[in-house]
């Protein structure tokens, strides 16, 4: 899934979430996250257990330029230069190689540098906070961190940044985080500031259709749970309540 | 001023601008042409090296456009080989090269490059030279081939390989596509002799354990313990062998290359008598206290040379790993006498420590069979140089240690930017092979380079291959590269066979290991 997706599908298809996991899939979360060494790993141990798969010889050829790493680069690129869909794909990066080797002026590689830590960080890794503390520009990481709020429950964690939607351009705030506001203001009895975000009406009335039903079944959440997972499975008062991304069919 | 004065002054600059046409008479040449000053490009780069004067045709690929080209190499004797082509790849045909090559040791190999431009027009480039060495290398190239991480041990294409070098065959020694088999790894061949030769394998299936694979006297056997970096005795009575405890980490957030990295959390030597089918150690040589690692005799075989540093460490768990200390840990080379007949060893002495080195940890001896050269690598710290970008060749010149008492070391000048390692010789101490990490990143290559009798060692080739751009999109690894001086008798099948079969030679060893095994999963360590 698209790590600029988790704010409005992180609950939803778990398909498409990647919930049923994948080993490959970990180099994803490494590279939106930053940690370029750690994807190339992951990817390097796909490479050993999948063979050169057009994606992972792609994303091995980005890390190692974004790193300044041209001679393995051009290997990747050579490899892929053979394969039949992605062979403009890699010319053109063979070609860049030869004409501008910085590669400065290629977005993708200028993205992964932006965000990509080296030696001169130094911090404990092990936290979501911790990381975007010092990975501030990277929109991913800021994701990341929402999303971990949302999955420990830990409301005050999205009230708390909802101010930092501005760095990022966000519109409006993404549907998951309106409604763990709507659900912290409902638990403290209280308004919120939202530094000039407001929460939509589309959302502040599926809140209400929720409790709705939920006070038909007299908070019964057992007995509610059928009709809500219809019309709600995908939202974060559903999770919250039932703590699961299951889907009753 | 008179025609032949401007003609005089200007010489310089039409020979610079390429105006000056030639007619010349070759029926297989371009007949007019103009020279131009600047040099031609080619890949890989076959310039200004030493090269054998049996080694396979050094295929290249012209970087320049054009629509054809022609190209002329020749000597001093014989006649010159000439290479048409459509296309950039000059391939050049094996009979004609190895005829020239032969009949020209120890003269230069001068590459003449024509190219056809858009206009028509033929180009003539500087020439090209290379100098032919009077000696052979030896004939065979043994290396391991494989992704440049092995994680899960899948199966291929990891393997042991050997290669002609005198042409393009390369065939399997044995590989981790048959049932059973892990990983495969340490060849090691006795004075480059593959009738002498051990290689350890790893296996995890049930009903097999770890073994090393012996040829002795062309007979195959299986040894029931893994041998890890071996070395022969030259006499071929004995070999040494490292027991290692070697866990991989990576480098989370470093902007190093190579994010692998592995640790000698605890090691030590011991030596397998082939007649009396024992293994044995001694305290110089498996001190509980100490790393030691690198094995290596020299020439004549009174001497055991290796790598040994302080263990600064005493347990280590999942949590301590790597430990704090890991950085620290730098090795000296050291060596200890061997009477062979008493099967006794002498008193453990310094050859260089690593603050004599400038505080760089040493890796990987390895003495010339003459007995006159060591030649080892140095990096920042640790014990395996493959992934430290810092890694560079040193050589130490034994005779003059003799003499003088001081084991001086000099760096190569052939070392890169890049990591170079796992050297080692040829049987007439003329040729060495190593890993390099210097064209194409990650994916080491062997590269084979001359060393005369006073030990000046000669810009490397890479290990030529049929296709000049194989290299350009190879995802393999290539290391261990070791000569020999006729292939490996046995097939992949028969080697195979032999691992799986019940039969080996039941052995002690003497060791345990103090310090518990870690796995080789994904260990993080930030840097």
């Amino acid at each position: 899934m698209d790590v600029l997706l988790l704010s409005s599908k992180l609950l939803g298809d778990p398909e498409s979430s990647g919930a049923a996991g994948g080993h490959w899939k970990r180099f994803g979360t490494c590279l939106d996250l930053g940690f370029l060494n750690s994807a190339q790993h992951s990817l390097m141990d796909s490479l050993e257990m999948y063979g050169p798969r057009p994606l992972l010889l792609k994303n091995l050829a980005l890390i190692h330029m974004a790193k300044g790493d041209l001679n393995s680069a051009r290997v990747y690129l050579g490899s892929l230069s053979k394969t039949l869909f992605h062979d403009e794909w890699a010319k053109g990066y063979l070609e860049k190689l030869e004409s501008d080797p910085s590669l400065d002026n290629d977005i993708e590689v200028r993205r992964l540098r932006n965000i990509m830590f080296n030696k001169d960080s130094d911090f404990n890794a092990d936290k979501i906070e911790d990381i975007f503390a010092n990975s501030r520009q990277n929109h991913a990481s800021f994701e990341y961190m929402m999303s971990s709020y949302l999955l420990l429950e830990d409301l005050e964690g999205i009230l708390n940044n909802i101010r930092l939607l501005k760095d990022f351009d966000y519109a409006e705030i993404p549907r998951l985080y309106e409604e763990a506001i709507l659900l912290y203001m409902f638990q403290a009895k209280k308004s919120v500031y939202l530094y000039g975000y407001k929460v939509s009406e589309a959302t502040h009335q599926r809140f209400n259709d929720y409790m709705t039903i939920l006070t038909r079944y007299k908070r019964d959440r057992r007995a509610a749970q059928s009709e809500l997972a219809r019309g709600f499975s995908d939202s974060y008062l559903y999770f919250y309540m039932y703590g699961s991304l299951e889907i009753i069919k | 001023m008179s025609k032949k004065r401007i003609l005089t002054i200007l010489s310089p600059v039409i020979l610079l601008t390429g105006l000056f046409v030639f007619v010349i008479r070759d029926n297989n040449m371009p007949v007019e042409y103009i020279r131009v000053s600047r040099q031609v490009k080619i890949k890989p780069d076959y310039t200004e090296a030493v090269i054998p004067p049996n080694i396979a045709p050094l295929n290249f690929r012209i970087l320049e456009e054009g629509k054809r080209y022609f190209v002329k190499i020749h000597s001093e004797h014989g006649d010159p080989v000439t290479v048409f082509s459509k296309r950039p790849k000059i391939l050049i045909p094996n009979r004609s090269w190895k005829k020239l090559l032969n009949e020209n040791r120890g003269q230069q190999l001068n590459l003449d490059v024509y190219i056809q431009n858009q206009n028509n027009q033929w180009e003539l480039f500087p020439t090209i030279s290379n100098k032919i060495a009077p000696e052979d290398i030896d004939s065979f190239l043994v290396y391991r081939k494989m992704h440049p991480t092995h994680t899960y041990y899948f199966d291929g294409p990891l393997g042991i390989y050997q290669r002609n070098l005198e042409n393009f065959n390369e065939t399997g020694i044995i590989n981790n596509s048959f049932d059973s088999i892990y990983c495969v790894n340490c060849h090691t061949f006795c004075k480059n002799d593959p009738d002498k030769m051990l290689l350890g394998v790893r296996s995890i299936s049930p009903g097999y354990s770890n073994a090393t694979l012996m040829i002795d006297d062309e007979k195959l056997s299986k040894i029931g313990a893994k041998f890890g970096y071996s070395s022969w005795h030259p006499s071929g009575r004995l070999a040494v062998y490292s027991l290692n405890n070697l866990p991989m980490y990576f480098h989370i957030m470093s902007n190093r290359n190579e994010v692998r990295n592995t640790i000698d959390l605890n090691s030590a030597l011991a030596y397998y008598l082939v007649d009396d089918q024992v293994i044995k150690t001694a305290p110089q040589l498996s001190d509980k206290e100490q790393l030691e690692n690198w094995p290596a005799w020299s020439g004549d075989g009174r001497y055991l040379y290796f790598c040994r540093a302080p263990k600064l460490w005493s347990d280590i768990t999942m949590e301590r790993f790597p430990p704090k200390e890991h950085k620290q840990v730098k090795y000296d080379l050291v060596r200890v006498g061997y009477d062979i007949e008493q099967d006794k060893w002498g008193e453990l002495e310094t050859v260089l420590s690593s603050k004599e080195a400038g505080g760089l940890s040493i890796a990987m001896p390895k003495t010339s069979p003459d007995g006159r050269w060591l030649l080892l690598c140095m990096c920042e710290y640790g014990f395996f140089p493959t992934w430290h970008d810092n890694s560079d060749l040193y050589m130490i010149d034994l005779k003059e240690a003799e003499r003088t008492g001081k084991f001086e070391h000099r760096r190569l000048e052939i070392n890169s930017d890049q990591s170079e390692s796992w050297q080692s010789w040829s049987s007439n101490s003329r040729w060495i092979v190593f890993s390099s990490k210097r064209d194409y990143g990650v994916f080491t290559k062997p590269y084979l380079s001359y060393v005369d009798t006073s030990g000046r060692v000669y810009k490397p080739v890479v290990l030529p291959q049929k296709d000049p751009d194989f290299y350009d999109h190879c995802l393999l690894t290539y290391n261990t590269p070791e000569l020999i001086i006729k292939p490996v008798k046995y097939t992949k099948g028969q080697m195979a066979g032999v691992f799986r079969s019940a039969e080996e030679i039941e052995v002690d060893v003497p060791i345990t290991g103090a310090t518990k095994k870690l796995g080789y999963d994904n260990i993080g360590q930030r840097e």
